[in-house]
């Protein structure tokens, strides 16, 4: 086995390309770096690594230099450290450097890591830095205790102008971590160095905002800077957490692992979770980054129990409010009662709706808002045993070819795009097909543009390998043939695919087309929709994805029970019903569902930790707790069972969704909803999702739905409450553009044209 | 370029924006734009290459470009006197061109005439050993020659 000496220690290692700076990490020894980043390739920008090597001339940089075998490492003689004090004071001088001469510096180091900051005792207003400052660390490593220069402060305003973070560049030591996180694993490129020298600058073409630039605002370059220079404008001024707790964030179908900042009891910020937790692995986007803690501190958020007395809303107890609901719903016949849930409830939750629905009242009328995708994604899955076709994102990264199809997955779920990306730029061919924004134009290597509703006819001829491709010319259609015929596939749809003319016949064209080596990706937009599928919240389906036709499992759930099961009203129908005055209460857990058709319904109960068109109709309200307030399960993009963890107790007097149902079902008197802990549940759940295909043969409908990007919770259209995200949303259509196709003789007449007559144009042989 | 792979894209930057340069005679905020769809990379990508190049610039030139030298002879020499003198009496900084068009300076790092220093190239045309007197009564010759062209084409008309 080769071996190497750092610092007089020997070392063996495997010579498989690693560094030396990730050898010395493993033994733990410690080389100050600035630059480098464990998301990120190597740099050797900022030479805080530099190492003596004998018998390689001068110094090199640890991160770049491949570990040999038999070589001689020193990090820290006394020509080294001098060296890196040299570095450092240079680089000190365009950093507001005061800091490390400054008289505050004890105390600084002391207030740091108190609930306040720092800069508000010790009256510093150079740096927004968190707790922990890389170049400080390195400073304090190296023992610098003078600046050798005089410093030259760039005097850049601090810029605000953008949403959700500000950019001091003042204190930036160019390390290029935001730039290369932004370009290399996102893909997006919103920013550059621009120009050189003593004026290089982390910038945007011709210093435009950040909105115009094509930034999706993810919060990447925040997470790796190593200084104060970016901050998250919101987030930056509570100073350290009392504690921090990982869990599952629902604004998407994701499924992300998120790092939640508690202090007093309330969110603060949120971070992406650690590095290591699937599927994320430490990125967010805009929503998990920025938006969870104004959402959950709403301070519009349902905090009593109501009920409507002589038309007046009226706070009371549970107990009253319980006994309201409960009166309310045995005094109608079970099959004039609906239950429409949400996409956002905990698979827990969504199985104790539909248990109440069919066990305590016995109806089948249930169905959650926005059921459309995953009704059909999941029904095509369970009827074809394609569970085992659905990709992780790891796997995605290592995909031969990609095909996006059915919606623009950059700007709805971002962490998808970052693992599209890295395949990409590890040389997988992309076909786009259809309407799509400008960075999947980008990184397309064949882009079929064509109208969503001719997506199923693409795709079917892709499937069954027919000569001609509708409207894509031969070259193109063969080359896209040649690509998708080998290799492991990955094809990512999104519900974009609801608006072909056959949705179903797409479906099942593109689990032809991947065949058995390559995965699928269905992106789903809301946070639990596989498993409010998996629970059985629709109107046909039993828990686990039994059609309620099947009679010897509709057995078991009638004897459990004690209720006969009929199929019964999906939401259309409910909805055809309401307008005809058959039904006449309505169980609502979702505000976001459109009041339109539901104008005869005498009562509704609703159910939401979030105020909505619902509360003013509303009989009985019961606040319930936001996602960050509950635990329990959901089942992700990747059909992958995930924690949801209590992070903050709920807000004043609401309780989490479990909680309500099953005390509402006591409250009934219906047996079987004594539980302890969301735990009881998903054990209960359990027994019927063992097997996820017990033939589910339903017809899948066809349901149209308008493709924009509305991210919104339980009610909350997180648009309407962030003025940030708003801002941001409002920009996007200005950045779908076509790619320009012109070549250079057209373009440089165009523009010559524009300018006049006085710019001569040099004709070029 | 449609055919080409991602990495062979990226090599046609520099190419590119040359091209662009030399048939425009600078590169315009739209040209950044147009060449970032063409090689599929962001504007900031094109933009980060072109503004760290000091050849490439984003304002139009003027009728006569005028570039002085700054080498180290030519600095020896009085290169920046005869530069800060120029910048003045065209009330242009280096990198501009004048509101009229007519002129547009630049200072350039050796142009190969370092025998001649101090060195002005005029419209790709060298003038060694220059004096603030030498390089005005150079500037006034070619005014003269552009009123004199322009009055004969008038008259012509």
């Amino acid at each position: 086995m080769p071996s190497l000496t750092i610092d007089g220690k020997l070392i063996q290692f495997k010579e498989d390309g690693r560094t030396i700076l990730d050898i010395a990490r493993e033994e733990g020894i410690y080389i100050p770096t600035l630059c480098d980043h464990p998301d990120l390739p190597p740099h050797g920008g900022c030479r805080m690594c530099l190492v003596e090597v004998e018998g390689m001339r001068g110094f090199v940089t640890a991160c770049t230099t491949p570990a040999k075998d038999n070589m001689m490492v020193d990090t820290t003689n006394d020509n080294l450290m001098r060296l890196k004090r040299s570095i450092l004071q240079l680089l000190l001088i365009e950093h507001p450097s005061a800091c490390v001469v400054c008289d505050e510096w004890n105390n600084c180091i002391v207030y740091r890591s108190q609930p306040f900051k720092s800069g508000l005792i010790t009256g510093c207003t150079t740096c927004p830095s968190k707790a922990s400052c890389e170049l400080r660390d390195v400073i304090e490593y190296v023992g610098l205790d003078d600046l050798g220069f005089l410093p030259r402060h760039k005097e850049m305003p601090v810029e605000r102008d953008d949403p959700f973070f500000d950019r001091d560049y003042n204190i930036c030591i160019l390390c290029a971590r935001c730039v290369r996180v932004c370009d290399e694993i996102r893909g997006t490129g919103a920013i550059s160095f621009a120009k050189r020298g003593h004026e290089t600058r982390v910038d945007t073409a011709f210093g435009k905002s950040h909105l115009d630039s094509g930034c999706w605002f993810c919060g990447a370059c925040i997470d790796v800077c190593p200084t104060g220079a970016l901050s998250p404008r919101m987030m930056k001024w509570h100073g350290t957490p009392d504690e921090k707790v990982e869990t599952t964030c629902m604004l998407c179908g994701t499924g992300c692992q998120i790092e939640f900042d508690v202090k007093w009891d309330k969110i603060m910020a949120s971070n992406p979770g650690s590095e290591n937790s699937e599927p994320n692995r430490g990125h967010t986007c805009v929503l998990g980054r920025f938006c969870i803690p104004s959402l959950m501190n709403a301070p519009d958020r349902l905090k009593n129990p109501t009920i409507r007395r002589d038309g007046v809303s009226v706070p009371v107890s549970w107990d009253e409010a319980y006994e309201r609901a409960a009166e309310i719903l045995s005094e109608t016949a079970p099959r004039r009662v609906g239950f429409v849930g949400g996409p956002h409830h905990t698979t827990e939750a969504a199985y104790l709706l539909q248990k109440l629905a069919r066990g305590a009242i016995g109806t089948s009328n249930v169905d959650f808002r926005g059921s459309s995708f995953a009704s059909l994604v999941i029904r095509t899955l369970a009827n074809t045993d394609g569970f085992t076709k659905v990709g992780t994102l790891r796997n995605l990264e290592k995909a031969d070819w990609i095909i996006a199809v059915g919606g623009d997955f950059v700007k709805t779920h971002q962490v998808v795009a970052k693992s599209c990306y890295q395949a990409v730029a590890g040389g997988a061919p992309l076909i786009l097909i259809g309407e799509a924004g400008v960075n999947l134009k980008r990184w397309a290597t064949e882009y079929v543009s064509i109208k969503a509703k001719d997506v199923s006819t693409i795709l079917s001829q892709l499937a069954e390998g027919e000569e001609k491709l509708k409207g894509v010319k031969k070259r193109h259609a063969e080359h896209i043939k040649s690509i998708v015929s080998k290799g492991k596939g990955a094809i990512v749809f999104g519900s974009g695919i609801l608006l072909a003319n056959n949705p179903g016949e797409a479906m099942a064209s593109l689990l032809k087309l991947i065949g058995d080596k390559g995965r699928i990706y269905p992106t789903f937009d809301y946070g639990n929709e596989v498993g409010a599928m998996m629970a059985g919240l629709q109107s046909d389906l039993l828990p686990g994805l039994t059609s309620v036709k099947a009679s010897s499992v509709r057995g078991k759930f009638e004897a459990l029970w004690g209720k006969k099961i009929k199929a019964g009203l999906s939401l259309e129908q409910m909805r055809m019903a309401a307008s005809k005055g058959e039904l006449d209460v309505l169980y609502v857990t979702d505000g976001s569902l459109p009041a339109k058709g539901f104008k005869k319904v005498k009562h509704v109960i609703y159910q939401s930790p979030f105020p909505s068109a619902w509360t003013d109709r509303a009989s009985v309200i019961l606040p319930a707790a936001g996602f960050a307030e509950d635990s329990g399960t959901v089942v992700n993009m990747e059909m992958k069972q995930l924690k949801l963890k209590q992070v903050t107790p709920p807000l004043r007097n609401s309780k989490q969704d479990w909680l309500i149902l099953s005390e509402l079902g006591r409250k009934l008197g219906a047996e079987g909803f004594k539980y302890k802990s969301p735990k009881k549940v998903a054990k209960e759940l359990r027994e019927f999702t063992k097997e996820l295909s017990s033939g589910a043969i339903v017809e899948t409908k066809s349901v149209r739905k308008a493709a924009d990007w509305n991210p919104m919770y339980r009610g909350a259209i997180l648009s309407e409450r962030i003025r940030d995200l708003k801002t941001f949303i409002d920009a996007l259509p200005e950045r779908e553009r076509p790619l320009s196709t012109e070549s250079m003789d057209d373009f440089v007449k165009r523009l010559s044209e524009q300018e006049g007559a006085d710019t001569q144009v040099k004709e070029v042989a | 370029m449609q055919d080409l792979s991602r990495a062979d894209l990226a090599e046609q930057v520099i190419p590119s924006l040359q091209e662009i340069q030399e048939r425009l005679g600078y590169i315009p905020r739209e040209a950044i734009t147009w060449l970032a769809d063409k090689l599929h990379l962001s504007e900031q990508e094109i933009y980060g290459v072109a503004s760290f190049y000091n050849n490439f610039r984003f304002t139009p030139p003027g009728k006569h470009h005028l570039r002085i030298c700054l080498g180290t002879a030519c600095h020896v020499q009085g290169g920046d006197r005869l530069l800060a003198a120029t910048s003045e009496k065209l009330g242009i900084k280096p990198g501009e061109t004048t509101p009229d068009k007519r002129y547009s300076l630049e200072r350039v790092a050796c142009v190969g005439c370092c025998a001649l220093a101090p060195a002005v190239v005029l419209d790709d045309e060298v003038f060694g050993r220059t004096t603030q007197r030498s390089l005005k009564r150079l500037l006034d010759t070619v005014d003269r020659k552009d009123r004199k062209a322009k009055k004969s084409g008038e008259d012509s008309q």
